[in-house]
């Protein structure tokens, strides 16, 4: 836990500034950071790794901390004590600006802060690109994550800025370039190990005198009994880092030293082949001219000589302390390079007798310069820079360096070559035992062991996977899917080149285009995921909270990382597109003079509310045009909204209400009483002259009927059949007892029978008057037979046709009378009293009193089909009369219809010619009635028919 | 006596009935009721009288022959089939056999009645060729144009025609038959009234003869 000395809260030890107040940590006691932090070494730790001065003696402005706790991305992704003073020197600044007038307050750096490589000389200024305002000094050489702080230090230093806290040698360099610094002033300000250098002492002379000065690891190098730097030979392998080694060359190491063991390289500038045979050495470029022209650092990005065809190689793509040199480069000689040198470096060139890849390995600053592989383990130095330095002429001793550092180090190795193979394993940890022996301690997780023990486990696996830049290991995995080569994988996209052939990288190098170049050091995979970042940023730009922060803000530096990597990139842009580059670098387009250049978001505002920011610009709505609506169409609305909601009523069917109507009742009692008034008239009143005077018609039926009856042998009975209700009585009746007159008045034999029930009743009555009335008919004697009911209707018929003897087992009073041989005698007619031999032939004749057509369909169907010959007499009221006209084709079929008949066959008989008066004159009445009842039934049919109803016919 | 009350009931009955004329009422219900009541009384009591009750007395008496007594024992046992249709019915299907003997015997007299004393009959009636070669003028007229109204009548039941209709001759065919079936119609209703109006008539003859009778009583 760190306690902070503003707040006193107590803070995680991974935290860099305070959580509560938001002061940096970083300026608390250095024994209160925790000693497995990576960066922030104690005092312990520094006394076994000493850091470099001009990493030591950054000491961040008193307003820096609070800014720094603003700035999302250092705070949160990133350590100001990691970053190299230059860096860090910029951190306040752009806090302030987004902080602004309560950051402005604070003292801000100097542009004297800025080391001279970062700056831009005057005389330089009018031909870059994008020039800015005079006053805006250095505004048009930094990059945009850097204008903001040229912007802040417009206004005054104060003295208490961060000039103080930078250390000399970069304070030398901020009071101008053309100014060259004296060999006083670099004592002063340049730490001991650059100020040795710078004075052309070797190193021998540096380690004796200077060890309080120099860096640990330095101190090392030069204590160690084996480190010969030069020779190459005796030198031990961990007792100077790589990228120091590098610097061999520059005392005096011979060119084509051969490669050194993997083990010697830092993992992250390990080739992966390893393999001496396969590194290209540095014999074969001309290096040492190069050296003598241009720094390196200086001569790295030569962005005017790339053709601005390819977007991606533009100045503005690339930080300015990358473009720095682009100015004189193309044309630099010795004195350009003098010019542009910092002093403290110039002592570096100046003292440099080795081949030109050496001395722009000394160029650079320490930190740059790359460890190599290669014999002369000059060329992998500065291979971060490779890519862009391989133009001929004062360039190309970068060029060689940097194509040296492709080939040996493992972020600026050729793609295509396996080289990044082992590179890529170390920083997977996989061969982290060498790697981590040859990292500074300061770019080392943990502080390795005391001794520089290349075999100590605990340093190289820690520095195995961590060692390496991860904003430059980020591309692994997406160059690897993409060429198929794992070559491609160690090194950052931008910085990705293609790998000319092994056996001659720097000709093949040199021999390139610069649209190829361009094209080869920009062209890397799409951005990964964040993911996969998290464990690619270098430990000296991890802070030691973000191992536990969130995976999404590793893979780039803080710095970086404030750029979304999914930023699209600008229209031709497409290598930066897919790059994980801060906005600055996708930034194709240069400032138009006298507009100060585009500000990194990252720079303006805080984080938090820069991923906030929408990505893309909120859709706008078109307004939608204002509809006026009529009042007419409003009730219209109102009204079909209405009824969209209202249920539909059902119709329910209401019977109209019956209307009780009198008149059909009426009419129908008046029709009633009118009949009645008619039938009363013609029975109460005298005899109406119906036949009009004259007399009436005789029917042929009853005069036929008549004679027949006189014809009729008296021996013969005759069958009287009574099918008839008591409903047609006042017809029949008539009928029957005028036919039974005429019978009786002749003493004929009478056998009476029925097949219905009520026939049978009527029968008997008829049979009691008949024998009341004649002695022949007496009870007991044989002119007379009734027989009875006999059940089963047609069934009785068939038998009595087929077995007419077998009607007299049972009479109308249950007695057989088949035993009485003079009934049987007399019945049958000359049987011989033989019940079995009476047939119906012996019958003079059959009277069927029916009043139904059925019964005379039964009995001519029956009995008169079986005897024909027999004569048959039907008596049916005159509804039955024309339905049994049909039956009467025989001749021996008669019939007497109704009254009319029985009157003509009776006789005169007043009451009943008064009867059938009466119904001759309700008859009348009743058609009267009709016709006047059809009259508006006609008229309502039409108007039906009219109507379309169907005729009756139809329905 | 007699003649006195049944004709008071006959009047009172009759007056009963018309009622009707007027208004649905409950003396013409009461009226209806009596009648059909009355009249399937005495037939119950006819039929048994009539079929149940000479052969069971002849039974008793042991006069029955062994003729009436086999028909009486088959009655016995259609009788004891037709009886499994009440109760349970378990055994129901065994009325089926008297009720097939019943209706096959009778179908079998109507279809063969029907034939021979019905249809043959009618239609030589109807194509009477003796009259088309009578000497009597009108009989050969009348012979003619009962055919002819026959077939007209028959033709004017067309089932399956167009929609418009039969169109000329036949349109006019149709119409005439329709019209001779409205003339018969006509005359059964005629026929019809004739005997209700008499039956009207007649009853209330009775009525006038029985108040003449009862004021020759009073």
């Amino acid at each position: 836990m760190i306690t902070c000395q503003h707040c006193g809260t107590s803070n995680p030890s991974t935290s860099i500034v305070c959580q509560t107040c938001g002061q940096v940590l970083a300026d608390e006691a250095p024994t209160q950071r925790p000693v497995t932090t990576t960066t922030a070494a104690t005092a312990d730790t520094e006394d076994a790794f000493p850091l470099p001065d001009w990493l030591r003696d950054i000491d961040l402005p008193s307003p820096a901390p609070s800014a720094v706790v603003e700035s999302p991305a250092p705070t949160q992704n990133g350590s100001t004590n990691d970053l190299p003073d230059w860096l860090l020197a910029d951190t306040p600044a752009v806090e302030a600006t987004a902080r602004g007038p309560e950051m402005e307050e604070r003292p801000a750096p100097a542009l004297d802060d800025l080391p001279d490589w970062l700056r831009v000389p005057p005389s330089a200024t009018a031909s870059a690109p994008a020039t800015a305002p005079a006053d805006t000094q250095g505004d048009y050489e930094l990059p945009a994550w850097l204008r903001d702080t040229a912007s802040v230090n417009n206004q005054p230093p104060s003295s208490d800025g961060g000039s103080e806290e930078l250390p000399s040698w970069l304070h030398a360099a901020s009071e101008g370039q053309d100014q060259s610094p004296s060999l006083q002033q670099e004592g002063e300000d340049l730490p001991t190990w650059l100020r040795a250098v710078a004075s052309g002492e070797d190193e021998a002379a540096t380690n004796g005198g200077g060890s309080d000065e120099l860096p640990a690891w330095l101190q090392e190098v030069t204590s160690s009994p084996s480190t010969d730097l030069r020779d190459g030979t005796g030198q031990d392998e961990y007792a100077l880092p790589d990228w120091l080694r590098d610097s061999g060359p520059v005392a005096g190491a011979t060119p084509a030293r051969q490669v050194s063991p993997p083990e010697e390289l830092p993992s992250w500038l390990q080739d992966e082949r390893g393999g001496d045979t396969q590194l290209p050495t540095v014999e074969t470029q001309p290096q040492a001219e190069s050296a003598a022209e241009l720094p390196p650092w200086l001569q790295e990005v030569d962005i005017p000589t790339v053709p601005t065809a390819a977007s991606d190689t533009s100045p503005d793509t690339l930080p300015s302390w990358l473009l720095e040199g682009d100015q004189p480069a193309p044309t630099n000689g010795a004195g350009t390079e003098d010019a542009t040198l910092p002093p403290w470096l110039d002592e570096i060139a100046a003292a440099a007798p080795a081949p030109a890849a050496d001395t722009s390995s000394n160029a650079l600053p320490s930190w740059l310069i790359e460890p190599t592989t290669s014999p002369a383990s000059d060329g992998e130095n500065g291979g971060f820079f490779a890519a862009t330095d391989r133009e001929a002429g004062p360039e190309q001793g970068i060029a060689q360096t940097i194509e040296l550092a492709g080939d040996g180090g493992g972020w600026g190795q050729n793609p295509t070559s396996g080289d990044t193979v082992a590179f890529d394993e170390v920083a997977r940890g996989q061969n982290s035992t060498g790697a981590d022996a040859e990292l500074p301690y300061w770019l080392r997780d943990e502080p390795p062991a005391t001794t520089m023990d290349s075999a100590s486990p605990p340093v190289a696996d820690e520095l195995s996977a961590t060692d390496i830049p991860e904003w430059l290991r980020a591309d692994e995995a997406p160059a690897q899917a993409t060429s198929g080569s794992a070559a491609t994988a160690s090194m950052p996209a931008w910085l990705d080149e293609p790998a000319p052939s092994e056996a001659e990288p720097a000709t093949a190098l040199a021999a390139m285009q610069p649209d190829e170049e361009g094209a080869r050091v920009y062209d890397a995979p799409p951005p990964k995921p964040a993911t996969d970042q998290a464990a690619t940023l270098p430990p000296w730009l991890i802070d030691a909270d973000e191992a536990s922060g969130p995976a999404t803000s590793g893979g780039l530096p803080t710095w970086l990382q404030e750029t979304p990597v999914a930023e699209p990139s600008a229209p031709g842009n497409d290598f930066f597109g897919n790059l994980d580059l801060p906005a600055w670098m996708h930034d194709t387009s240069p400032p138009a003079a006298g507009e100060q250049a585009a500000v990194p978001t990252y720079l303006e505002v805080p984080a938090s509310e820069a991923e906030v920011e929408p990505a893309v610009a909120p859709l706008i709505t078109p307004a939608q045009p204002t509809i006026t609506r009529s009042a007419e169409r409003l009730d219209a609305i109102a009204l079909l909204e209405r009824l969209r909601s209202t249920p539909v009523v059902e119709p329910v069917r209401v019977a109209p209400p019956v209307r009780r109507s009198w008149v059909v009742p009426a009419l129908q009692v008046l029709a009633v009483v009118v009949i009645i008034a008619a039938l009363l008239l013609a029975l109460l009143g005298p005899r109406l002259p119906l036949n009009l005077g004259y007399a009436p018609q005789p029917r042929p039926g009853a005069a036929a009927v008549a004679q027949r009856l006189q014809a009729l042998p008296s021996d013969r009975p005759v069958l009287v059949a009574y099918e008839w209700d008591a409903r047609r009585a006042a017809e029949l009746r008539p009928l029957a007892t005028t036919v039974l007159a005429q019978l009786t008045a002749r003493q004929l034999p009478l056998i009476f029978v029925s097949t219905d029930p009520q026939g049978s009743l009527l029968m008997e009555t008829d049979v009691r008057g008949v024998s009341v009335a004649n002695a022949a008919y007496a009870a007991g004697s044989a002119g007379l037979v009734n027989l009875g009911f006999k059940p089963g209707g047609i069934i009785a018929l068939a038998g009595l046709s087929q077995r007419f003897g077998g009607l007299f087992a049972v009479d109308a009073r249950g007695q057989d009378l088949r035993a009485d041989t003079a009934v049987i005698t007399r019945m049958c007619g000359n049987s011989g009293g033989d019940a079995n031999r009476c047939r119906l032939e012996q019958l003079g004749m059959i009277m069927v009193l029916g009043d139904e057509q059925s019964d005379v369909q039964g009995w001519v169907e029956q009995v008169h089909a079986a005897a024909p010959a027999v004569p048959m007499l039907f008596a049916v009221p005159s509804e039955v009369g024309p339905q049994v006209r049909p039956y009467l084709t025989d001749d021996q079929a008669l019939a007497l219809i109704g009254l009319p008949d029985a009157l003509q066959l009776g006789g005169t008989n007043d009451a009943l010619a008064r009867q059938w008066d009466a119904t001759t004159l309700g008859a009348a009445v009743f058609g009267v009635l009709v016709l006047f009842g059809s009259v508006p039934a006609a008229l309502r049919g039409r108007r039906a028919r009219k109507r379309g109803a169907r005729d009756v016919w139809d329905r | 006596m007699g003649p006195l009350i049944g004709g008071g009931i006959a009047t009172v009955l009759t007056l009963l009935v018309l009622s009707r004329a007027i208004a649905d009422n409950i003396a013409y219900r009461l009226a209806q009721h009596a009648l059909v009541g009355l009249a399937l009384g005495y037939a119950a009591s006819a039929l048994v009288r009539a079929t149940i009750v000479p052969p069971v007395r002849a039974l008793i008496a042991g006069t029955a022959t062994i003729e009436q007594l086999v028909v009486l024992l088959i009655s016995v046992v259609l009788l004891a089939l037709f009886l499994t249709r009440f109760g349970r019915q378990r055994l129901s299907h065994l009325a089926n056999y008297p009720l097939a003997l019943l209706f096959g015997v009778g179908a079998a007299l109507a279809l063969l009645g029907a034939v021979r004393g019905t249809l043959a009959p009618q239609i030589v009636d109807t194509m009477r060729l003796p009259g088309l070669t009578s000497p009597d003028i009108t009989a050969q007229i009348g012979t003619a144009l009962v055919a002819a109204l026959t077939l007209t009548t028959l033709l004017s039941f067309m089932y399956a025609t167009r929609p418009g209709g039969p169109k000329g001759l036949g349109r006019m065919g149709r119409a005439t038959g329709r019209g001779l079936i409205l003339a018969t119609f006509g005359v059964f209703l005629a026929a019809a009234v004739t005997t209700y109006i008499a039956a009207l008539a007649g009853q209330l003859n009775a009525i006038i003869q029985w108040i003449n009778l009862l004021l020759e009583s009073a």
